[in-house]
């Protein structure tokens, strides 16, 4: 028998290696030849097929569902279609099909979902490759756990918070858990925070005495405000004394840290009323103080602890804050270790050591080495003694460029050879008084020679002692011009050289002093040459205006609406004044300047206030100079009157003190 | 430190904090300043909000003990006026320069100084 079957678009005739058996035999489906759709088979359509009834069908199909399940036969459609409703028909029994049958369009009616169906190869492969990326990170997580150590947030320590605190967050603190209202716990705090720095630039810290007096000035009662205070210095030497213990760790780890200088020392609280942030304490003495011998034992003990494990010993040291004076002479020590004293016997027996000096220290005997080797002393000298020698040379390279003492080094080196020849004739005349004496001239080879080596570097020893060795050759050259020299003659002539030194000297500070006084005569020469025309041409300004005029100096400025602004012709300050100012102060210097108006130097006046120069009257020597206001961008207004290139001049006559600019 | 210097040196820091809070304003300029001498403007009546906006946050405290910071600055500068002037010769040396410049500048600062001084509470 002839089954047709409907497809979604076709008509297809069923034959029995269509069909596919799924859901264990439960459904059929057979997929349309010509669009390679699944289409679900009805169990009356099969039964059809095989001649036979359903429930007997059934039992064929389960027998051949028993065997391997068919392959769907291959389709050139992609399997991407794929329609969920076929799911739906897919599980569906033979009486639900019953049910609905006749109701086909409901399967068409059936929304489509555009989906992919994937493959389970393919669900296979993205499986594998999930976990295989899976794996790959945990890998890059155990390398990287390798790599770094886990960042472990540890919680501050005691010191640490004490480290990070200031002194007005103690005040914070104790305002806050005061007893006084909240809005004067909030005023309060506000009004503390407004102290401005001190003048260096450091904080400017709350004394408890001001704390009271202002809180007792705020309205609070004394009582209320004396307590406040009392405990705000209480926790404040406390904070101090912590910050003191810390410097003193910092110092031992090599950095002096930046609580040096304001830490009140271990032990040695203020008294109230007492400033906590003046120095109080004197310095760590340099001189080690006296030590009984179980002193001497526990220090020895430190700093051997120190060299084994220093931080397990700092740790130590934090914890027990007693041991901290004994720790500075330690220390002391250490900076000196050639004084350091070998402990003879063990110092921890019977000694009534602490038992937790030890603890987690470590101890790997006392034969181990304390301090500093001598190779590393000789090694700090030797740096020590390059620094010394960089520092003298950039000195030198300074002296080098100091134009003073390079004139300096001239002027000695022009005095000493001109020295010569007036040292050779007072040798000439020494030299007849007593017969040669080679011994004088070896002395005076071996003193110089030995003054030249002592004094190498110096270059004014240098200049004088090449001097002193053209001298000696001369005196070898010469064929005895020295001869006959004793070391008395030799030292007279030094004297002399001294006497001639001091006398040119003089004639040079008299022939400066001539200068200076000459020079000084010109000036007045000058000066007066210039005020005569000067003072005529005030005498002619009082007879023309009335006022007198003299130098005027020209300065370009800007002009704003209301507002012209000139540099001072004095310091340079900028004057801002009203357009209708006559007379402007310098903010800065405080000269004052009459302004009037002027034309350009490279125009001619043209019925403005003649300029100082041109009021002189021609020979005048006097140079002239205006303060003129130049804006090429706005129209110069003044009284209603547009005057678009006019200057501003002042007229100086009126300074503050009273002088001519 | 007495409390009297104390009270100087906050008050100070506030006040030359403000001016140059106030100012700073692009509209503050020499232009505007020699207009407002000129017209005898009241810088109290003009931005009264403002400035009475600008003492609310100045600490009660200092509100409070204003009259001794006021009694310090007058023997000490001579008034506030003249601390105002020093302040704006150090921070505003153009705005400095106008006023004493302009004929009447210095005793219209006085006059503004002291209308909002009044006008804040500072002094009666």
């Amino acid at each position: 028998m002839t089954v047709k079957i409907q497809c979604k678009d076709h008509t297809f005739e069923l034959s029995e290696d269509m069909i596919v058996i799924s859901n264990k035999g439960r459904m059929l489906r057979a997929t349309c030849p010509v669009c390679g759709r699944s289409i679900l088979i009805k169990w009356k359509d099969v039964a059809d097929l095989l001649g036979m009834d359903v429930p007997s069908a059934k039992e064929y199909i389960k027998s051949k569902a028993s065997e391997p399940e068919k392959k769907r036969p291959e389709s050139d459609i992609p399997e991407e279609e794929y329609n969920p409703a076929d799911d739906y028909y897919d599980n569906m029994s033979y009486e639900e099909e019953e049910l609905i049958y006749g109701k086909p369009e409901k399967k068409k009616d059936q929304p489509k979902v555009e989906r992919r169906k994937p493959s389970v190869e393919e669900v296979k492969r993205k499986i594998e490759e999930v976990a295989r990326e899976i794996k790959e990170d945990e890998i890059e997580e155990e390398e990287e756990d390798i790599a770094s150590p886990k960042e472990v947030r540890i919680k501050k320590s005691y010191l640490e918070e004490q480290a990070e605190k200031t002194s007005f967050d103690i005040l914070l603190d104790v305002i806050k858990t005061s007893d006084i209202p909240q809005t004067a716990k909030n005023e309060l705090s506000e009004f503390f925070s407004y102290r401005p720095p001190r003048a260096d630039g450091m904080p400017n810290d709350w004394q408890p005495k001001e704390v009271k007096d202002f809180i007792v000035a705020y309205g609070i009662s004394p009582t209320i405000a004396e307590k406040i205070a009392n405990r705000y210095q209480f926790l404040l030497n406390n904070w101090m004394n912590v910050r003191g213990r810390i410097n003193q760790m910092m110092g031992m780890l090599g950095s002096p840290g930046s609580f040096v200088q304001t830490g009140t020392p271990t032990g040695t609280p203020t008294m109230p009323g007492v400033n906590p942030y003046q120095p109080q304490a004197p310095p760590v003495p340099q001189n080690q103080p006296p030590v009984n011998p179980q002193q001497e034992s526990i220090i020895q003990n430190m700093i051997m602890q120190y060299n084994l494990n220093p931080q397990a010993f700092l740790a130590w040291l934090s914890a027990n804050p007693s041991y901290m004076p004994l720790w500075q002479i330690a220390v002391q020590r250490m900076q000196n270790p050639y004084q350091i004293p070998t402990p003879p016997i063990n110092p921890m027996m019977g000694m009534g050591y602490p038992p937790t000096m030890m603890m987690g220290m470590g101890s790997q005997g006392f034969g181990a080495k304390s301090g500093v080797s001598r190779d590393e002393v000789r090694r700090m000298v030797s740096d020590e003694l390059d620094k010394l020698k960089d520092s003298i040379k950039s000195i030198v390279e300074q002296n080098k460029g100091n134009e003073t003492t390079a004139m300096m080094m001239g002027i000695l080196a022009e005095l000493v050879k001109s020295r010569d020849a007036e040292i050779t004739s007072v040798l000439k005349q020494q030299q007849t008084k007593e017969p040669s004496n080679d011994i004088t001239r070896e002395m005076l080879s071996a003193l110089l020679n030995h003054t030249l080596e002592s004094s190498r570097g110096d270059p004014a020893t240098q200049a004088v002692l090449e001097e002193l060795k053209e001298l000696k050759k001369s005196m070898s050259e010469d064929g005895g011009r020295y001869r006959g020299s004793s070391l008395e003659d030799f030292q007279k002539i030094l004297e002399g050289m001294k006497l001639r030194h001091s006398i040119d000297m003089e004639w040079e500070k008299f022939k400066h002093e001539k200068e200076s006084s000459e020079r000084t005569k010109e000036l007045i020469k000058k000066g007066i040459d210039e005020v005569v025309p000067v003072l005529a041409q005030v005498a002619m300004a009082i007879g023309q205006r009335g006022a007198p005029q003299s130098e005027m100096q020209t300065v370009s400025g800007v002009e704003s609406t209301n507002t012209i602004s000139l540099p001072c012709p004095d310091c340079g300050t900028m004057i801002v004044f009203p357009k209708n100012s006559t007379t402007v102060k310098c903010p800065r210097c405080g000269n004052v300047y009459d302004t009037v108006r002027t034309q350009p130097k490279d125009e001619t006046p043209q019925g403005g206030v003649p300029s100082a120069g041109e009021g002189a009257g021609g020979g005048a020597s006097s140079k002239q100079a205006s303060i003129n206001v130049v804006d090429d961008k706005q129209e110069w207004k003044d009284g209603g009157e547009d005057v678009p290139e006019e200057y501003y001049e002042s007229e100086p006559p009126t300074t503050s003190s009273g002088g001519v600019i | 430190m007495g409390i009297e210097t104390i009270l100087e040196d906050i008050g100070n820091s506030i006040v030359r904090r403000k001016l140059n809070e106030v100012f700073g304003d692009p509209a503050v300029n020499p232009d505007n300043l020699v207009k407002a001498i000129s017209e005898g403007v009241s810088l109290w009546e003009s931005c009264k909000n403002e400035v009475a906006k600008e003492a609310e946050s100045i600490p009660p405290i200092v509100l409070n003990l204003a009259s001794n910071y006021v009694d310090t600055i007058e023997r000490k500068y001579g008034g506030f006026t003249k601390l105002m002037l020093e302040y704006l010769r150090e921070d505003r040396t153009d705005l400095y320069s106008v006023i004493i410049n302009t004929e009447g500048g210095e005793e219209w600062l006085d006059n503004q100084v002291m209308e909002i001084l009044k006008g804040v509470g500072i002094i009666k």
